[in-house]
């Protein structure tokens, strides 16, 4: 087992490296194997980026860390050509925070505020003071449905918004909204054209809200364990699909089963997986991490229907590896990436296009550090024939 | 995606696509952004959210666990498109309510269901069904009881040849605290879930006979500190080399045990 990685400010609980005893005597008894150690594991004791935030005015950036489940948080002008880690200026880690496979992350730069919003079993977005660091309960929590992803906030109207992937849906809260507060409004319905949706980014500046949807699409009805089965479980089948991606905007006051005001969608949009998006408000763009073929795509805000972006950021040079994050920052002029491939975001120059060179790269880990690419694994397959490990994310 | 399966006869890989509603097959060497050979999907299929395969090499059939549906829906393993399931288990009489793992054993005849439930009257276990079972019909045995340790079982691996089963009991304590898009009436609005990773019941990989019944411990497990498992939710095995490999959520990360003595040679017996 590794050391405390470059960068972990405190020592997770489930870090602590087990006393390893001598190896236990495999007998044909049973309970045999029992603590036994393992012969081998892939693991990444370094943190993996996932969604990313930036305060201009506050020369901040945050990330968000699937990986050891943390959140990190990094002055704008962190990073450069080093092989070496960056060191974050705090990170916010550890069994208190109820941050586990966390996705989105934003921040309210008026109140100091850093929200981060858990995707897998944990259905809670967990609220941080601005300068939180280590293993410290959330300031407060919100408790959401199964599944959501990204988070926007608009301060403005006092509300903030949460894509929620396996609903087909966006659930807008009140901002300060906590413990069991119901959303305020649902869009949600076959019209919405709402598929898995993942990344999203309120543009209070148009009145607009903007998501980003994978295409997989399913009507599912409650299904856990707490919710007790329903008689007419068969009839309720009504076939999944498989839709293009698509960006959809919203007008921010929509509810229910609303049309979007615009859908960018088609093969010439050239969108695959698209993770986090982030709105240019000054230059009226769209930047979307675009997951699937490792590039970053940038439409025109008001763009509509089956139509290219206007720059691609892709190539060997940009380094960009799986990203899962992308943001904006108009006042300095760069464009930033979260990778999901490799431990490192990147910094470009706003504008950048093609196969271009970051201007500086921020580092989780020294430089070729591989990354296991695991998003909490819930199976795994042995490949007989090849002798190798499936493990789906 | 929370299930998957390798067909060593055929050379492919079988995953469930829950947020589709899809079974993907794909061949074993598929790399990079390789469209499946079939695509199971569409309401003739009667998946409502499918979480969990296995293939059945031996009788040419995808058993899938589907967590929406409750059921067990059993295709013909070259199915493709909008085609209605060959056989479905499904409704009060089977027990299953949260099935999260599927495995079949086509040497004693018997499909092996994970199915979790914290609702009253019901139980949480390994359902035993008879491989050609249908319809809504009782297990033939259900191995739950607080001897067995699961209290939350996860995915499955099969054995045939030695008539075991292998688990993942993930065992952590996940509350839901909304049903899809409605938050649960029953939780006060100050609620403290506990988080799902640090719920102090410890997961473990355990192995039980196909054919046991009731509630009886595993008859072999690698559990505790040294075996880095806190929350194990996936397993698979390699009986040629004695390997057992599990996937940990809390880890996030995939371990690897060598325990031959878990797969001793040993007659077949059949029921």
């Amino acid at each position: 087992m590794a050391a405390a990685p470059a960068g972990d400010m405190c020592a997770w609980w489930g870090d602590s490296p087990p006393e390893v005893q001598a190896a236990a005597q495999i007998d044909s008894g049973a309970n045999a194997a029992e603590m036994l150690p393992p012969l081998r594991y892939v693991m990444d004791p370094y943190p993996t980026f996932n969604g990313i935030v930036l305060d201009p005015r506050g020369n901040r950036v945050f990330l968000s860390d699937e990986n050891r489940k943390s959140v990190l948080s990094y002055e704008l002008s962190a990073g450069g050509n080093s092989p070496d880690a960056t060191p974050p200026l705090w990170q916010i880690i550890g069994p208190q925070t109820e941050v586990g496979f966390i996705a989105g992350v934003e921040v309210d730069p008026e109140r100091r505020e850093i929200y981060a919003v858990n995707n897998d079993i944990e259905d809670r977005v967990a609220v941080f003071d601005y300068d939180a660091h280590g293993d410290l309960k959330p300031k407060r929590h919100l408790y959401v449905p199964h599944q959501a992803w990204g988070l926007s906030l608009n301060a403005s109207r006092g509300e903030m918004v949460v894509s929620v992937q396996q609903l087909g849906a966006l659930a807008i809260y009140r901002r300060d909204a906590n413990g069991m507060d119901a959303p305020v409004r649902i869009i949600k319905g076959p019209h919405t054209n709402l598929a898995d949706p993942h990344g999203v980014r309120w543009d209070a500046a148009h009145h607009e809200i903007a998501v980003a949807s994978h295409g997989n699409s399913a009507v599912i009805p409650p299904y856990t364990d707490y919710d007790a089965p329903t008689p007419t479980a068969s009839a309720e089948a009504v076939g999944g699909k498989f839709l293009p991606p698509s960006l959809d905007l919203f007008d921010d006051s929509a509810t229910g089963d609303a049309t979007p005001v615009r859908t960018i969608q088609g093969p010439d949009t050239r969108l695959n997986w698209p993770m986090g998006i982030d709105i240019d408000a000054e230059h009226d763009e769209i930047a979307v991490a675009n997951n699937g073929d490792n590039s970053i795509l940038v439409f025109r805000r008001t763009a509509q229907g089956n139509v290219a972006p206007v720059r691609v950021i892709r190539g060997a040079k940009t380094g960009i590896s799986s990203p899962m994050g992308v943001a904006i920052d108009s006042q300095h002029n760069e464009l930033w990436v979260a990778n999901y491939g490799d431990h490192t975001a990147l910094v470009f120059a706003r504008e950048a296009s093609g196969d271009a060179a970051p201007k500086r790269i921020i580092r989780n880990a020294p430089a070729g550090t591989p990354t296991g690419g695991f998003g909490n694994p819930y199976a795994i397959a042995y490949d007989s024939k090849r002798d190798q490990l499936l493990v789906p994310n | 995606m929370h299930g998957i399966v390798y067909d060593a006869t055929h050379d492919e890989v079988v995953v469930p696509v829950a947020l589709a509603d899809a079974v993907l097959v794909f061949r074993g060497a598929a790399d990079g952004a390789e469209a499946p050979l079939r695509v199971i999907q569409g309401p003739r299929t009667n998946m409502i959210r499918p979480h969990t395969v296995a293939v059945d090499e031996q009788n040419n059939e995808i058993i899938v666990g589907d967590s929406g549906g409750r059921s067990i829906v059993v295709f013909d393993r070259n199915a493709n498109g909008d085609v209605p399931p060959k056989r479905m288990i499904q409704g009060s009489r089977t027990g299953l309510l949260f099935v999260v793992g599927v495995a079949v054993d086509p040497v004693h005849n018997r499909i092996v269901v994970a199915s979790s439930a914290r609702v009253p009257g019901m139980k949480t276990g390994l359902f035993i069904f008879g491989r050609t079972d249908s319809g809504d019909v009782a297990p033939r045995a259900v191995i739950a009881g607080a001897k067995t340790g699961l209290f939350l079982p996860w995915q499955l691996a099969s054995d045939p040849a030695r008539g075991q089963i292998f688990v993942a009991a993930i065992n952590n304590d996940s509350r839901p605290p909304y049903a899809m898009e409605k938050p649960r009436a029953n939780l006060p609005h100050d609620v403290q879930l506990p988080s799902p990773w640090n719920s102090g019941t410890q997961g473990f990989i355990g192995a039980w006979e196909v054919l046991d019944d009731g509630d009886v411990p595993p008859r072999a497990v690698i559990r505790g500190d040294n075996t880095f498992l806190v929350h194990p939710a996936g397993v698979a095995i390699n009986p040629k080399a004695g390997e057992v490999f599990a996937t940990d959520s809390v880890r996030n990360g995939l371990f690897t045990f060598l325990a031959p003595s878990l797969f001793p040679q040993r007659p077949q017996t059949t029921r």
